[in-house]
């Protein structure tokens, strides 16, 4: 398969990618975000990795990115969870404010 | 699996693997539908999971109909590279396959096949219900997952299928999640599964680091190219036998390769680990009575006759490199599980749960066939108690259906509908219904005449035979079977007169048999006779045994000859046997009222050992003893001890019998004399470390107040920051490359 369509959709994923944590205001999407991105990344490994069939190491990465990915997101619904808590919101400008509130 | 083909290369495709593709594509393509579009069908897209199904059951057909056309050895094999890497010294090739042997082409028939019915019966018992599309879908989901583990090539794939068919059996069995025994059902399903599953993963990973393949084909080419050798199996072979996928470890193209045979044998016990997961078998099968509280028409097909099955499958599909120690831990399990199950079912007053054990107790006979080396047998009953037990379940259901209005109070925390106390009578009510069940019964009690009996027979003669050849102890497995033949008599006498026969316990009117409940128990009451599946009433053998001609076992004793003859006396013990258990429960049931169960005896078969009593009490809490002994020892010991070195190192007080007065530690010049250098240390520490310390603690507080007037708390401002930096980096790296 040709590269370029694979970076591509790796360009237009990491874009959506940013897109989303940009202007989301809601937590969950904003993660949902980050995952695009680390996607994105992903596609990039694999479609290179097709110059390396030996060892296959951009694939490798990619798998290690997925458990990454799976830890991180563990990791920060955890943070979501307990945001949600204390402050009852996981809208970003909501929290911007009771930011200030503590600080 | 005699040509063992490189698996550097991909098969190619032939015409026959259109049908393969078919059963696995057509429930795919009906799960995707229904789970996208079904919300708007009418009835939640019933007719087309029903087509769907019906197509995929007719290439079923189809395929088998071409299979046993194809030349003995021929066999349908359909198989693509996956993906390569390189191993330490040879690359390892990762495959993916469909092979349909005959006995696999009788198995997706089956599953297709019932699958079918009970679709067209949950249409009619179902009709009620909500959110009906999520039902067929998972349905379609769950027959794709098990077309999936019966036509893998290797482990791979059957793991992927075998997580596939416990997730749609979570999502069926926790159908009416709004309530909260089916969710916790399905979570405690889905749960103790995982155990199983955990020991399948194990074994794969034994397996797959022994030989570098998890094909089934290959690994059967390489292992027969085997022999033990003191602790070590070692393996043989050249150019010609094998392919270059192994390494070369000789000049003159002789390969050479020494396996430990214990990991052998471990990765065989492992495996057959997750068989009893999934099949149900003690000690994890104490999921299956709780997951009755899905949707009957689902127990009748997932828990009765297709998934809890997979798990026996499973076991012979690596049946050929099986240890002789594994197979008689196998036969015990499935001994101790088939008695412990079937004392359970003599007390449960819940119709679901009586059958439910009755399974439980059905695959102990299917492992223990298993385990003595009857494989055509256990398989033969696999196929036999899918019909029946099929059935069973589907009879429940339309009573279930009947009474589902009714509202008694529930007793001992069963559903009314589901309570055998309140049925009765329903032998002069419903005739047909009652015939249909007879039927049934008798082939699950082992009468003559039945398919039940053929196979029944076939696994305890098995086992008798095993125990000729063992002697000693191993008479407890056949003496276990034969107890379990009675018992499951006994039971099921009593389940036809508390339901049936004794007299009517509640006032619900006399109902007709939708004909979409009444096609498939017809069918599966036909299918419970000995002629649709045997030839002789007496032996197994027909068109569906031939299917299951025994695999060659590597690491076995071939049978003695002279032993495999049919034991007269004991068919006629075990007939008579089920025959008295029988008589038993017409004598002990005939005009009896309810009464509740008070017996100490009476209450540990009502609580099936109080197994789950233990996993909760004894488990579940000793896990959390030792988790919170582990929490203390992390406080108090560890945590301790790092206190104590703090509070050694920290304490300045010296000892009251030496010759100084303690002085206050910021006078230093009180210091006593003999320690000057230390004294010297404390210069450098207080006036030039502490010092420069304090002025480098000053530059990053202005610095960091000065920083975090940007940390306004807008996280995407940050972001922003972050792709900036990024950007600029990226920059600065390309101008300078």
């Amino acid at each position: 398969m040709d590269l370029p369509y694979f970076l591509v959709l790796g360009v237009v994923l990491f874009a959506v990618g940013i897109a989303l944590v940009l202007t989301r205001r809601n937590i969950i999407m904003a993660l949902m975000g980050v995952e695009l991105m680390l996607n994105a990344a992903n596609i990039n490994f694999v479609a290179f990795a097709q110059y390396d069939l030996q060892k296959l190491d951009g694939q490798m990465a990619t798998l290690f990115v997925m458990v990454l990915a799976a830890a991180e997101i563990a990791v920060a619904l955890a943070i979501v969870l307990n945001v949600y808590k204390r402050f009852r919101t996981v809208r970003l400008d909501k929290l911007e404010n009771s930011y200030h509130d503590l600080a | 699996m005699n040509g063992y083909q490189s698996l550097s290369e991909s098969l190619p495709f032939q015409s026959i693997h259109t049908w393969i593709l078919l059963i696995l594509c057509l429930p795919f393509f009906g799960f995707l539908v229904l789970r996208f579009f079904g919300k708007k069908l009418p009835q939640g897209g019933q007719w087309i999971a029903f087509g769907f199904m019906a197509a995929s059951f007719l290439s079923a057909l189809i395929l088998i109909y071409e299979g046993w056309q194809q030349e003995i050895g021929e066999e349908i094999h359909l198989r693509m590279v996956w993906f390569n890497i390189s191993g330490p010294d040879h690359p390892i090739h990762f495959t993916l396959g469909l092979r349909a042997d005959p006995s696999a082409m009788v198995m997706c028939a089956l599953v297709a096949g019932i699958s079918t019915l009970v679709l067209l019966f949950s249409q009619e018992y179902m009709k009620k219900e909500a959110h009906l599309d999520r039902y067929w879908a998972y349905l379609c989901l769950f027959v794709l997952a098990m077309q999936a583990i019966i036509l893998a090539d290797n482990l791979i794939l059957i793991f992927v299928g075998w997580e596939l068919v416990g997730l749609a059996s979570y999502f069926l069995i926790g159908f009416f999640y709004t309530q909260e025994k089916p969710a916790r059902a399905a979570q405690k399903a889905f749960l103790i599964n995982r155990i199983g599953d955990t020991f399948f993963l194990m074994g794969m990973a034994i397996l797959f680091s022994l030989t570098q393949t998890l094909d089934l084909s290959a690994l059967w080419g390489l292992l027969t190219k085997g022999e033990i050798q003191g602790d070590l199996f070692v393996i043989t072979y050249n150019y010609l036998s094998v392919p270059t996928d192994y390494p070369i470890m000789d000049s003159e193209n002789i390969f050479v390769r020494e396996l430990p045979l214990i990991w052998l044998q471990l990765a065989g016990l492992f495996i057959i680990g997750g068989a009893l997961g999934k099949s149900a078998q003690f000690p994890l099968q104490t999921w299956l009575p709780d997951a009755m509280a899905g949707p009957t028409p689902v127990s009748s097909l997932i828990h009765a006759a297709t998934m809890v099955a997979a798990g026996v499958y499973l076991v012979s599909r690596i049946y050929f490199f099986l240890f002789s120690w594994v197979q008689v831990t196998l036969a015990i399990i499935g001994a101790v599980t088939a008695l412990m199950a079937a004392i359970a079912a003599l007390t449960q007053w819940d119709i679901k749960r009586i059958l439910a054990y009755s399974t439980i107790s059905q695959l102990g006979y299917l492992m223990m066939g298993m385990g003595v080396g009857v494989y055509d047998d256990a398989m033969m009953h696999l196929i036999t108690h899918a019909f029946f037990k099929c059935g069973l379940f589907l009879v429940a259901a339309v009573i279930i259906h009947q009474l589902h209005h009714l509202s008694s109070q529930p007793q001992e925390g069963i559903p009314p509908y589901n309570d055998i106390r309140n049925m009765g009578g329903l032998w002069k009510e419903q005739p047909i219904l009652f015939r249909l069940f007879m039927f049934m019964m008798l082939a699950l009690a082992g009468i003559p005449f039945t398919s039940g009996f053929v196979s029944k027979e076939g696994i305890i003669m098995g086992t008798i035979d095993w125990a000729e050849r063992l002697q000693g102890g191993s008479w407890l497995i056949p003496a276990m079977a034969l107890i379990g033949v009675g018992l499951t008599a006994y039971y099921m006498g009593r389940m036809t007169m508390w339901v049936f026969i004794s007299e009517r316990r509640n006032n619900v009117p006399k109902q007709k048999i939708h004909w979409k409940m009444a096609v498939p128990l017809f069918v599966m009451a036909l299918g419970s006779f000995w002629f649709p599946i045997f030839w002789n009433p007496f032996e197994n053998y027909g068109y569906v045994s031939q299917a299951f001609s025994l695999p060659i076992q590597l690491f076995q004793v071939p049978p003695l000859p002279g032993i495999g003859h049919h034991h007269l006396i004991w068919t006629i013990l075990s007939v008579s046997l089920a025959v008295g258990g029988l008589g038993m429960a017409y004598w002990h049931f005939n005009g009896k009222k309810s009464k509740p169960s008070r017996h100490p005896l009476q209450t540990l078969s009502f609580h099936h050992f109080y197994q789950d009593f233990l996993y909760e009490h004894i488990l579940a809490k000793g896990i959390l003893v030792f988790a919170t002994m582990w929490k203390w020892i992390d406080q108090y010991i560890i945590d301790g001890a790092v206190k104590l070195v703090a509070m050694i190192t920290h304490n300045q007080d010296v000892p009251s019998d030496s010759s100084f007065e303690p002085q206050p530690t910021a006078d230093r010049d009180a210091l006593p004399s003999g320690l000057s250098l230390a004294r010297l240390a404390e210069w450098i520490d207080v006036d030039i470390f502490d010092r420069l310390v304090n002025y480098l603690v000053r530059g990053i507080q202005y610095a960091g107040s000065y920083v975090s007037s940007t940390q306004s708390g807008n996280i995407q401002r940050y972001f922003i920051g972050i792709i900036l930096s990024a950007a600029v980096i990226v920059l600065i790296a390309s101008l300078l490359v």
